[in-house]
């Protein structure tokens, strides 16, 4: 069943409920005489249930205009006092302080996030102008209308679901499981069915759907897409506890940064959409939580990110390994390690230090110098011989002080050493300096990871890019950029070999027609099933290229008359084979093809192709349908028997 | 030779003014850690009859390599407890071992034994007690 015959169903927009709040203040205002048709809007504002009714009836053919209306204001107006008076007095309102049906839909969270998306949407709007601040604010206002649908309708179904699903993905699949629909298609059929803008309904889709915003090809409705995601995170921000802002305010810079917000102008933003925020959730009866001013937010961030660091950097928790055939000094160091909350492992001897170290990825080692099987010295040089093994920070442990065993145990690879027996204050010195070069060692990773992580997007970008590129966007065969670089190629793949390649110039009969009779989309869908026809026709290393217009290209190598003839006539059986699938498509498709063979005597590809336009046009003047080789030796094109 | 021997004898008078071990230093070196000290107190017990018994065997078959391994270990165990004079008994049979003065290895030994045998004694007695209930009372271990 699909989404819009689903929603025909339902028909959910007279049961979505609206919040008491809102419904106290309409009464009030419509007995208020002196009250505008602004304050009636400015309050639907708040709704996204009013909002939906409200732009349905506006978009309706009662009111018959082409052009949709996406405002609420616009959508009132339109509208008039007396009309949006009534439709708006015939809310469905939540009883029992907003808890609805649904007992798991936290219906306060969902009108107080689709405010704070709608406010932010609306102040983004005015920074990056894809769509004007009304419009963006009614998008943001009902990008998730389709969830309190779903608990209007279905209201145990949906409790159920939501008590389930742990995340949004799972979410989606039990949606669809049970109502044969998600929260997203169904957001998208009312919208639809409200009459908004495609290109409003597309945005929203994407925004909620990362397939849906990768396939798309305007780049305005993925403009639009960014800044409801961007709208949403500040929305999410003003419902996050103190502790967790930290990562959404930092997602939510590097969206500011897309669209070129600097930081204190982001700030400012979103102190402006909290302030208002406020001020709605009193008018709703929504709770809201009590948000200092985001300077004084990102101040204490970064005085947290700053304890934290340092914090870090005195009291980060190591793994150690210790490695000593003593007992007693394995008791010792693991007993004072432990104590100061690090996690120790041990070994008694160098071979099995190096196993341990291997497996378990220790942040320092402490060894022994003189061992069993393998003493200190050859577990640091085996050690440090690895690339895996050189990040390791090792202490060596030694009786002595004497310069060269020092010089011995730097040279082999340790970092500092003790001197048995050793004291407490030694060993914590010892440990802190480790500590500040793992913190270091740490950074220095994160930023080769992230590093790592850019040029890996890079590459894809550049890859995306490069195809696009050599790609006919239409019909998705090379373009005449990609074949033309092609037949140089092969051209010169030929001449190396000593070989035959044949080069044709394909023309679409009658094209004008088509396009003149039934519109460049029917041409458009025309060119697609040609293009279709000829590379399943051709051959796997044949190059099919679309030249422009109506005119393709193949290149193949390795290949002479005799060959060419019957491939050429293959490609154009099949698109005269071609079926366009739309009822009152009455044309047949054909097309001529001019075929030129690589001989001594040509010289040049440009003389080559010039040779298969020869036969081309000379198809074209034999009535066109027809194949035709170009033969140097023959210079008047004719047919092959 | 010579001057082994002297020290060999330094050591044995030495052993009549100094402490056998430095309990303070001892639980110091601990973080005042006094049931950490208790452990360390029972592991020397078996460890150090495991270090006797090699030495032993080491210089019985003339192991070089083995009595100055062994006792290098030794002069490590005796460190936790700053247990000086064994640890400096423990330092004359590696250099005796690495000269090749099998004699000297002998002597300093019985030296080196009397000694753990000493600590051993000290530390059980800690060892044997349930709780330690302050330092004074390590202390006077300290002068066993």
């Amino acid at each position: 069943m699909s989404t819009s015959k689903r929603f025909d169903e339902i028909k959910v927009l007279d049961r979505m409920p609206s919040p008491s709040g809102v419904a106290l203040e309409l009464m009030r205002l419509t007995k208020d005489s002196d009250a505008r048709i602004n304050d009636i809007v400015h309050l639907i504002q708040s709704d996204p249930a009013l909002a939906g009714r409200l732009l349905k009836f506006a978009n309706s053919p009662t009111f018959g205009t082409n052009r949709p209306v996406a405002a609420i204001s616009e959508a009132a107006i339109r509208l008039g006092l007396n009309v949006v008076s009534q439709l708006s007095l015939g809310l469905s309102i939540l009883p029992n302080g907003n808890r609805g049906r649904c007992r798991t839909f936290d219906y306060a969270n969902f009108w107080s996030r689709s405010m704070a998306t709608a406010l932010a949407a609306r102040a983004i709007a005015a920074y990056d102008t894809t769509v004007g601040s009304e419009e963006a604010y009614t998008c943001g206002l009902l990008s998730s209308i389709g969830r309190l649908a779903l608990a209007s309708i279905y209201p145990d179904d949906y409790a159920e679901i939501l008590s389930k699903s742990p995340n949004r993905e799972t979410l989606l699949s039990m949606e669809n499981a049970k109502f044969a629909t998600t929260h997203v298609e169904l957001t998208s059929a009312m919208l639809t069915d409200w009459g908004l803008p495609q290109l409003q309904i597309t945005a929203i889709a994407a925004q909620n759907d990362e397939e849906i915003f990768e396939l798309l090809n305007s780049s305005r409705a993925k403009r639009l897409a960014r800044q409801l995601e961007f709208a949403d995170q500040i929305a999410l921000l003003c419902q996050t506890e103190t502790s967790q802002r930290k990562s959404i305010l930092l997602g939510i810079q590097r969206l500011a940064n897309q669209i070129g917000l600097h930081k204190e102008s982001l700030l400012r933003l979103i102190d402006s959409v909290i302030q208002q925020w406020q001020g709605w959730s009193k008018l709703l009866d929504i709770p809201n939580q009590g948000l200092p001013s985001m300077v004084q937010v990102e101040k204490e961030l970064n005085s947290n990110n700053q304890d934290s660091e340092k914090t870090e950097n005195t009291l980060s928790k190591l793994k150690i390994l210790v490695i000593d055939d003593d007992l007693l000094t394995v008791k010792r160091l693991s007993a004072l390690l432990e104590s100061a909350g690090h996690s120790v492992l041990a070994a008694n001897e160098g071979k099995r230090g190096l196993k341990i170290a291997m497996e378990e990825n220790p942040h320092l080692i402490i060894t022994d110098w003189q061992m069993p099987i393998m003493d200190g010295i050859e577990f640091c040089q085996a050690l440090r011989k690895t690339r895996f093994g050189r990040q390791f920070y090792i202490i060596m442990l030694t009786a002595c002080e004497e310069d060269h065993e020092l010089v011995q145990a730097f040279e082999a690879g340790a970092d500092d050493y003790i001197v048995k027996p050793f004291s407490v204050k030694a060993l914590e010195a010892r440990v802190r300096a480790s500590q500040r070069l793992v913190v270091l060692q740490e950074e220095v990773e994160t930023e080769r990871e992230e590093n790592r992580h850019f040029t890996a997007e890079l590459a894809v970008a550049n890859r995306r890019l490069e195809k696009m590129a050599m790609t006919d966007q239409l019909t998705q065969l090379p373009n005449r950029r990609y074949a033309m670089l092609r037949l140089e190629e092969a051209w010169a793949d030929s001449q190396r070999k000593n070989q035959p390649m044949v080069c044709m110039i394909i023309d679409l009969d009658h094209f004008k027609q088509i396009n003149d009779n039934y519109g460049h989309d029917m041409g458009d869908l025309v060119l697609t099933e040609v293009a279709q026809a000829l590379q399943t026709s051709g051959r796997a290393t044949d190059v099919i290229g679309r030249l422009g217009g109506e005119e393709f290209i193949v290149v193949s190598s390795n290949m002479n008359y005799p060959e060419a003839y019957p491939l050429a006539e293959r490609m154009r059986k099949a698109v005269a084979n071609c079926k366009i699938g739309i009822p009152n498509f009455r044309s047949h498709l054909t097309v001529s093809i001019g075929v030129a063979a690589s001989d001594p005597n040509i010289p040049s590809t440009r003389v080559l192709l010039s040779n298969a336009d020869k036969a081309l046009y000379a198809a074209k003047n034999q009535g066109r349908n027809k194949v035709l080789l170009f033969q140097s030796q023959i210079p008047i094109p004719h047919e092959v028997s | 030779m010579t001057e082994t021997k002297t020290a060999t004898t330094d050591t044995y008078r030495d052993m009549h003014t100094q402490p056998l071990w430095d309990p303070k230093a001892t639980l110091a070196g601990l973080n005042g850690d006094k049931s950490l000290f208790m452990e360390l107190a029972t592991l020397f017990e078996s460890e150090s009859k495991k270090q006797t018994t090699t030495l032993n065997a080491a210089i019985t078959t003339h192991n070089n390599k083995k009595i100055k391994s062994t006792a290098h270990m030794i002069k490590g165990t005796a460190g936790h407890f700053y247990a000086k004079h064994m640890s400096h008994l423990a330092t004359q049979i590696e250099k005796a071992a690495s000269s090749n003065d099998h004699h000297q290895c002998v002597q300093l030994n019985k030296l080196l034994q009397y000694e753990m045998g000493q600590l051993r004694v000290a530390l059980r007695k800690i060892a044997t007690q349930e709780t330690i209930d302050n330092t004074d009372t390590l202390m006077e271990f300290g002068h066993q």
